[in-house]
């Protein structure tokens, strides 16, 4: 097993290096197409976001005769990591992980660990002769596990956005992303009594600092 | 092989989580959120340990180092703030701490309060009684207990169990340092204005932690790892107690009114007996975070026990049917996470009035109808 782990760690840094060493070139006529990415090309994207809730949708409650309410959160933070590999100049596939809290309105830590698949479209360009800006725009897909109390469950989870990024040098980017949680939380089995599935939506703020290799 | 065996492992165990999370009913997290209601807080410190609580004609008072009071409140008229009360010792204005403190009522006569005293400054106990005629909304002067089962002894705890708090149950420190030994007292009726006491329980190791009664006369004790049970002057070993295993002592006796009786223990076990003490077959063991929850006080709401714990709040145990036992998921923060010492029920409202007595978090109450279980709590 050791033996297999230490193998597949080495292959994939051989192979992510090799790709980084190719791609680190810069594709012939990629300025003047505004696509300076290839195939193969990756980026490791870290971000520490403000999350703001915006509502809850009930789909079978109502609170004050409406099915859309408050959240009852605070405004919460978010540490994520995120990769994403390049299938042509412009299209990209990844994944993201990361932690995120907000506190509820009596103190109480909601802690939710998004999981999530990554599709990305992305736009680069010389903006007004500043240097190359890249703009992605995205959509997230997966799965979260929350908690709140002795309360766990898992949620679907599906986050569109767009980035913003300034490209510093070869390696490096830095700028943000702003986007939609959409979160729906099932019953994975019976209710209990009075409960019921919820749709929990958030906006996510993130300045992000950005690897490209 | 090897990686096989622990892919296979990892999906036995998260089939076996979603399989064990579908037999228990689910709460949704977000429409749980989508519901919660901001926590009322009143005046009353939200930092300090309660000794007691009694109900005085439309007011609550508290002991917890000083005396306060408030406004019982109704549907017409919402309960007042919390008033810290004047109170004077035998004539002086000295201060003393009071924590354990009843309202007890004998022979169906005039009511009094009582409570256990420290006077800091000469470090001096005491047994203080308050007649009717010496209460008022705000004041309360006390008088020193003669007798010397109580003169200068620590009162650890008083209780009146029955509905009608005509029976005081008071336990007094014998000695004090390391070899300490405790007395359960008992008063049915008054001497000379006092509680005439008679000794129930003498040269106990622990003291006695809780006092329950069916209301027909026949009364339940905790103290250590002994049950005893018997009527007012009789009280002796139940030969049918449960055995509390290694160091885990009694902490509370409930008794429903109907038959059963819970007892809790200071390692998180919860005994029942549907048969008046005789059998206890129905047993469950309390744990958080792979640790034993300590239990402290409990009390009968409806068909259901409230079990109070050293920092988790309380946990629900069921008085019919199967002994289910859970933690309200769904309980407000401050009190989902207190030490909560005693529960008490005020004996005198239409619906059910709890309160949670804490250490260090304050007061807690719920109201709910006759047949509900308090779920919603209020910070005093």
């Amino acid at each position: 097993m050791k033996r297999f782990l230490v193998a597949t760690v080495a292959i994939v840094f051989a192979i992510g290096h090799a790709v980084a060493q190719e791609g680190s070139q810069p594709p012939p006529g990629a300025d003047a197409q505004g696509d300076p990415f290839v195939l193969g090309d990756q980026m490791l994207a870290l971000g520490a976001s403000l999350v703001l809730p915006l509502f809850t949708y009930l789909p079978t409650d109502e609170v004050a005769g409406s099915r859309f309410t408050g959240t009852n959160l605070t405004p919460g933070g978010k540490l994520s990591l995120n990769w994403n590999a390049f299938l042509g100049p412009r299209l990209t596939v990844g994944a993201e992980v990361g932690g995120m809290f907000a506190i509820d309105r009596h103190g109480e830590p909601l802690l939710l660990v998004p999981v999530t698949g990554r599709l990305g479209y992305q736009f680069s360009s010389n903006l007004f002769g500043l240097g190359q800006f890249d703009l992605p725009v995205f959509v997230n897909a997966g799965v979260g596990f929350m908690k709140l109390a002795d309360l766990f469950s898992v949620n679907l989870i599906l986050r569109p956005g767009a980035s913003l990024f300034y490209r510093y040098d070869r390696n490096w980017s830095f700028g943000g992303s702003v986007s939609v949680w959409l979160m729906f939380e099932p019953l994975w089995g019976a209710a209990s009594a009075g409960s019921g599935p919820g749709l929990a939506t958030f906006l996510d703020i993130s300045p992000q600092i950005v690897y490209h290799f | 092989m090897t990686g096989r065996r622990t892919l296979a492992g990892a999906a036995a165990a998260a089939l076996s989580l979603v399989l064990s999370g579908c037999q228990d009913p689910v709460t949704g997290i977000f429409h749980h959120l989508a519901h919660q209601q901001p926590t009322v807080d009143r005046n009353l410190a939200n930092d300090i340990t309660i000794g007691g609580v009694a109900r005085w004609g439309d007011r609550y008072l508290v002991a917890a180092g000083k005396l306060w009071s408030r406004a019982v409140g109704t549907d017409q008229s919402p309960p007042g703030e919390w008033t810290s009360m004047t109170v004077t010792f035998d004539g002086q204005s000295t201060s003393a701490v009071m924590l354990p403190f009843v309202r007890w009522r004998p022979d169906a006569g005039e009511p009094s309060l009582l409570a256990g005293a420290l006077f800091v400054d000469e470090e001096r106990f005491a047994l203080l009684q308050a007649d009717a005629g010496l209460i008022t909304a705000n004041s309360v002067a006390w008088a020193t207990v003669p007798g010397s089962e109580v003169n200068g002894r620590e009162v650890i705890g008083l209780f009146t169990p029955d509905d009608d708090e005509s029976v005081l149950f008071a336990v007094i420190a014998k000695s004090r340092g390391e070899n300490r030994s405790y007395r359960l007292l008992s008063a049915s009726r008054r001497s000379s204005g006092a509680p005439e006491f008679e000794v129930e329980l003498d040269d106990l190791s622990h003291p006695v932690e809780a006092v329950a009664t069916d209301g027909a006369g026949t009364y339940w004790a905790v103290a250590g790892s002994e049950l005893y049970t018997g009527s007012i002057g009789s009280l002796v070993i139940s030969d049918t107690a449960p055995s509390p295993e290694g160091s885990e002592t009694f902490r509370s006796v409930v008794h429903d009114g109907t038959g059963t009786l819970v007892l809790t223990g200071s390692t998180g076990t919860v005994w029942r007996s549907r048969d008046g003490g005789e059998t206890w077959p129905d047993t469950h063991e309390i744990r958080a975070d792979d640790q034993a929850v300590p239990l402290r006080g409990a009390v009968a709401v409806s068909s259901t026990a409230l079990v109070g714990t050293d920092d988790h709040g309380y946990y629900t145990a069921s008085l019919e049917g199967d002994l289910a036992v859970r933690r309200l998921p769904l309980t407000t923060e401050a009190i989902y996470h207190a030490s909560i010492l005693r529960l008490w029920v005020d004996p005198r409202t239409d619906g059910v009035t709890v309160f949670a007595l804490t250490a260090s978090d304050g007061l807690w109450s719920a109201s709910v109808k006759r047949g509900e279980v308090p779920e919603r709590w209020e910070l005093e």
